[in-house]
Formats: structure tokens, C-alpha cells, sequence
């Protein structure tokens, strides 16, 4: 299982990857995207947390899981 | 032709096209009928972007002439329909709910429009949705928020808020609309209709802007499961412009065995999920609903489905996808987003590839998962959403005394099956003390978009709450 790499990001680390991917780095925007960014971080945590190793990485293209195919 | 048009709107799809079928009413009596309704509810409701009633009555007129010279082509001849305004409509301004593409005028219809074209449907207006489609409350900034036609002041439900609106106020028998992560069975279930994410891959995405590739699923919104059936054999179909489309050999009728009832089937119900946060009288509502499958002959089972508390991270999917699909837009026009939509788009930004792909990987376990399930049951039953309609603009709400946030909590149930692309439907089962409709969702295996379709149908048959219709 890996760990997420960006669960600490820091405000300044933050703030420094916004203008490198040239969003607006309008302080009061950066305000508002900062804990929504924080909060999307917590996500990938739990899904690291998951454990795939049952999962050839070539099936997580497919939308409808294989075993299923068949009709009525 | 004589009809009383009054009531036209307050049919369903199946009827109304027998009557045009049978030259009992014509086209244009049909879609005149509605537009009166529209013009009638519009100011209340606020449904539609765009109305395009003068093509509307022009295409009913053709096909009057054609049904009358050599009879209806399709069930759907004749039909008028709205079109969630993600969809591109050839000359008529698509605006995906977005100031950004407010005049976006297509050169050509999207491959589900131009097939409800062939089969002689025509659209009767571009109806609301959200921005992008990236919301699932029906919250618009930009054009005005719909109301719920059962109680004005709450929401109904989104991204396809105006075609569930559309539909529920008797101003359209049929919508399209389109689902990343709840988007037409949300609003199905606010609304008090019938709405189906098919298959992902069975009804082509060409031409409808898009928000996520993984997730993106188009599906139909009417009365009952009937009218959903009548429009899956005309809009499923492969279209080599979407990557994902599927071919279906031998073409499936929806229709054929829509009578077969459910007896024997094993329906699974996951209910110490459900049970974490639900409304009284929702699980009411759902509770009496399995007792009715119960006595058509199905056998309901409770179950634990652990991977069901995985929904949330769809959201890492459809942040780093929309970020993709937006960057343009984000990096020149940022200021003209709905600014909550707008932070939705930019966090995607932030998602490492290899996240990204471990969410992919997580979804394919999760498929996994509920493929085994379904060695032993034919559907998954729960509440579509587990509230009725919000109140408008409020981004918290309570749940028995448990306050959630609004947008999170309305697709707590429906998102997670976006991730592995299965049928799922939502139909009407009841109605709250506040007078707002309440949806079940089945959820079936994948390309049993019949036997999701026939259950439904079952269920309608033994009940009446897919009849109801607002008054106003």
C-alpha cells in the first residue's frame, strides 16, 4: 500500500503549485480553493488506504467490471 | 383529429403515443399542448434555457403529414421532448449552463438527439442544468435556479434539473438527461418520475459536453418505466464516435418481455448502510415499496456491501477528469464560472496521476466486488437519494437531527454505481408529509437494462405513484 504524498501540502506549497499550473493566484480566490483542495487531499488518502493487489492495473480501464458481461 | 388538449400533458409517453399512432390526436395537437403548459408553469418552475416551440411546432407539423400519408415510423413519432442543454443541438444555442459557452451555437446534434430525430421525436426546448453538469442539487447561478414542481422553493435535484422539472410539470413526456454521479436519477427522484442510467457504454455520449469520460453515462427521464423502455430501443446504439459505445447484437427491445414480471428474483438491500443516514420518512417509503416486490414474488435480502462507503472517491475521478476537460476554460475565463463550480474543476488540478490511477484501480475492485455480489442477487434496492428535494440554496441541511452538507448527501447513494457502470433506475414510491415524491433506485447487472427496466415495471403496475402529477 503507498502513502499519499500531498496529505501535508502546506499553504505555501500550495500557493506555489497554483501558479505553476497557472491558475488565478488571486490571494482571496487561493483562500476559498486552499481547504477545498485540503478536503479532495483527505479523499486520496482513503483511497491509498485501499488495498488493489487483486486487481491487474489493465482492468482499471474498463468501465463495466468483465465478469458481468452478458445480457438479458 | 379531435382532443382535449388540456390533458395531453398529464400523459405518459406509451399512451400518447398510441394515440398519435392511431391518428387519434396529431403532433401538432401534442406539442401545442404542451407549449401551452410551458407557458402556463415556465414562470413558476424555470425549467428550460432555451424553448424552441416554433421548431418544435414546424417538425410537428412534418410529421403530422408523414403519419398521415404512411403511418407512425416509431413509437416516438410525433413526440416532443427536452434536451438537457449539454446536449448539442444543430443551430440552437448550447449552453451547458455556462456563461463561457452562453452563445455556442453546434454545427451538428449529438448522436442521441439526432436518433430521437430519426425516429420522428422533436425537441421542444434546451432545459436548465447545472454548470458543466458539475452539481447534483440542480443550483444554477448563471440562468436561474428550477424550482420542484411539487413544492416551489426546493430543489429539483440536478445536473438534469430541468428535464426532470420538465417532465414532472407535464411540459415535456420524455427528457434526456445525463449522469456522472446521480444526475438523472437525483432529479428523477425529486421530481417523481422515472429516470435510468443505462449500461454505461449503451447510448453513445457524442456530442454532449462532457464531464467526466470514466463516468458519463446519458439516460432517459419520463413517467413510468414503459416510456423508458420505448426510448432505450431507440437511443441504444453503437456510435464509433465515443469510445466507450458497446455494440448490442442482436439489437435489444426494450419492450419484449417488459411483462415477465419478477417472481423468483433476489432483490439485495444493504440496509445497515442505508440506515446510517436516512430520512424517517423515506425509509418509510422504501421499506413499504419491498414489501410490494415481496408479494409480486420477489425475495428481498439484506446485506453488507462494505465497498459502498467508497462512493466519495468517485469524486477524485471526476475532479481530475473535469480539470482536464476545463483547462482551457479555467486558464482563460476563470471569472466567469459559477465560482463554486469553478474551486470543483480547479482541485483537480492538485490530483498526482498516480492517485488518479489508483482511484481507477479502486473503481476496478469495487466492479469486482459487485460481480461476485451478483452471482447470487439480480438487483441492489435503496433509496435513490436519502432525502426528499432540499430547500433551495442551502448548503447544509438535517437529517433526523444530523446536520450534512446538501451536495454531498444527495448523492450518497447514487454515485457509487457510476463507478462501475450498472443499470440503475429510479422510480417513484411515495410521498413525504411536505407533499415531495420519494424514489427507490435497483440497481441491475450490466447490460440487464431489461430486467432493471421489467422490475420497475412490475412495481408500476402494483402501484400508482408514478400517476401523480403536480397541481398548480
Amino acid at each position: 500500500m503507498s502513502t499519499d504524498p500531498l496529505k501535508d501540502i502546506s499553504r505555501e506549497t500550495f500557493d506555489a503549485w497554483a501558479a505553476h499550473m497557472g491558475l488565478e493566484v488571486d490571494a482571496e480566490h487561493l483562500n476559498k480553493l486552499y481547504p477545498e483542495t485540503l478536503a479532495l487531499l483527505k479523499r486520496m488518502s482513503s483511497v491509498h488506504q485501499v488495498d488493489v493487489s487483486e486487481v491487474d492495473p489493465m482492468e482499471s480501464t474498463e468501465t463495466v467490471p468483465r465478469e458481468m458481461l452478458g445480457t438479458d | 383529429m379531435q382532443s382535449n388538449l388540456a390533458k395531453i400533458p398529464d400523459l405518459s409517453l406509451a399512451p400518447l403515443a398510441q394515440l398519435i399512432s392511431s391518428k387519434k390526436i396529431s403532433p401538432v395537437e401534442v406539442t401545442q399542448a404542451y407549449l401551452d403548459r410551458i407557458s402556463e408553469v415556465e414562470d413558476q418552475i424555470g425549467a428550460f434555457i432555451t424553448l424552441t416551440g416554433e421548431q418544435a411546432l414546424k417538425k410537428a407539423k412534418i410529421s403530422e403529414s408523414e403519419i398521415v400519408k404512411d403511418g407512425a415510423r416509431s413509437p416516438l413519432h410525433g413526440i416532443p421532448f427536452a434536451t438537457k442543454d449539454i446536449f448539442w443541438t444543430k443551430g440552437v444555442r448550447t449552453t451547458s449552463g455556462s456563461l463561457i459557452d452562453a452563445n455556442f451555437v453546434p454545427e451538428k446534434d449529438s448522436f442521441a438527439v439526432d436518433l430521437l430525430q430519426k425516429a420522428g421525436a422533436h425537441s421542444i426546448g434546451k432545459a436548465h442544468t447545472v454548470e458543466y453538469a458539475f452539481d447534483p442539487t440542480g443550483r444554477n447561478e448563471h440562468y436561474s435556479t428550477p424550482h420542484n414542481p411539487w413544492r416551489r422553493g426546493h430543489y429539483t435535484g440536478g445536473s438534469s434539473s430541468g428535464s426532470g422539472a420538465a417532465v414532472a410539470a407535464g411540459m415535456a413526456p420524455l427528457a434526456l438527461g445525463s449522469d456522472t454521479g446521480g444526475s438523472v436519477r437525483v432529479p428523477s427522484s425529486f421530481c417523481g418520475i422515472t429516470g435510468i442510467k443505462p449500461t454505461f457504454g449503451l447510448i453513445s455520449r457524442s456530442g454532449v459536453t462532457p464531464l467526466s469520460w470514466t463516468l458519463d453515462t446519458v439516460g432517459p427521464m419520463a413517467h413510468d418505466a414503459i416510456d423508458l423502455a420505448l426510448a432505450m430501443n431507440t437511443l441504444v446504439g453503437y456510435d464509433p464516435s465515443d469510445p466507450a459505445s458497446v455494440k448490442t447484437d442482436p439489437q435489444i427491445d426494450y419492450t419484449s418481455r417488459i411483462d415477465a414480471g419478477i417472481k423468483g428474483m433476489i432483490i439485495a438491500v444493504p440496509e445497515s448502510f442505508i440506515d446510517q443516514l436516512v430520512d424517517r420518512e423515506v425509509k418509510e417509503a422504501f421499506d413499504s415499496a419491498l414489501y410490494e416486490f415481496e408479494q409480486l414474488g420477489a425475495n428481498v435480502e439484506k446485506v453488507e456491501i462494505p465497498e459502498l462507503s467508497w462512493g466519495e472517491m468517485g469524486s477524485i475521478i471526476i475532479s481530475t477528469e473535469a480539470a482536464t476537460i476545463h483547462r482551457d476554460r479555467i486558464k482563460t475565463s476563470a471569472s466567469k464560472f459559477d465560482q463554486r463550480v469553478r474551486l470543483r474543476i480547479e482541485t483537480g488540478f492538485f490530483v498526482p496521476a498516480s492517485t488518479y490511477i489508483k482511484a481507477q484501480q479502486v473503481r476496478a475492485l469495487l466492479g469486482k466486488r459487485l460481480a461476485s455480489l451478483y452471482t447470487r442477487y439480480d438487483f441492489i434496492a435503496m433509496p435513490t437519494t436519502v432525502t426528499t428535494a432540499p430547500v433551495l440554496n442551502e448548503p447544509l441541511m438535517s437529517i433526523d437531527g444530523k446536520e450534512v452538507n446538501t451536495r454531498e448527501t444527495v448523492i450518497r447513494h447514487t454515485r457509487i454505481f457510476n463507478q462501475n457502470g450498472l443499470p440503475a433506475i429510479s422510480i417513484p414510491c411515495g410521498f413525504s408529509s411536505l407533499g415531495l415524491p420519494i424514489g427507490l433506485m435497483l440497481v441491475g447487472k450490466a447490460f440487464n437494462d431489461a430486467s432493471v427496466i421489467r422490475a420497475a415495471h412490475s412495481f408500476q403496475l402494483q402501484t400508482d405513484w408514478h400517476k401523480e402529477r403536480p397541481s398548480f
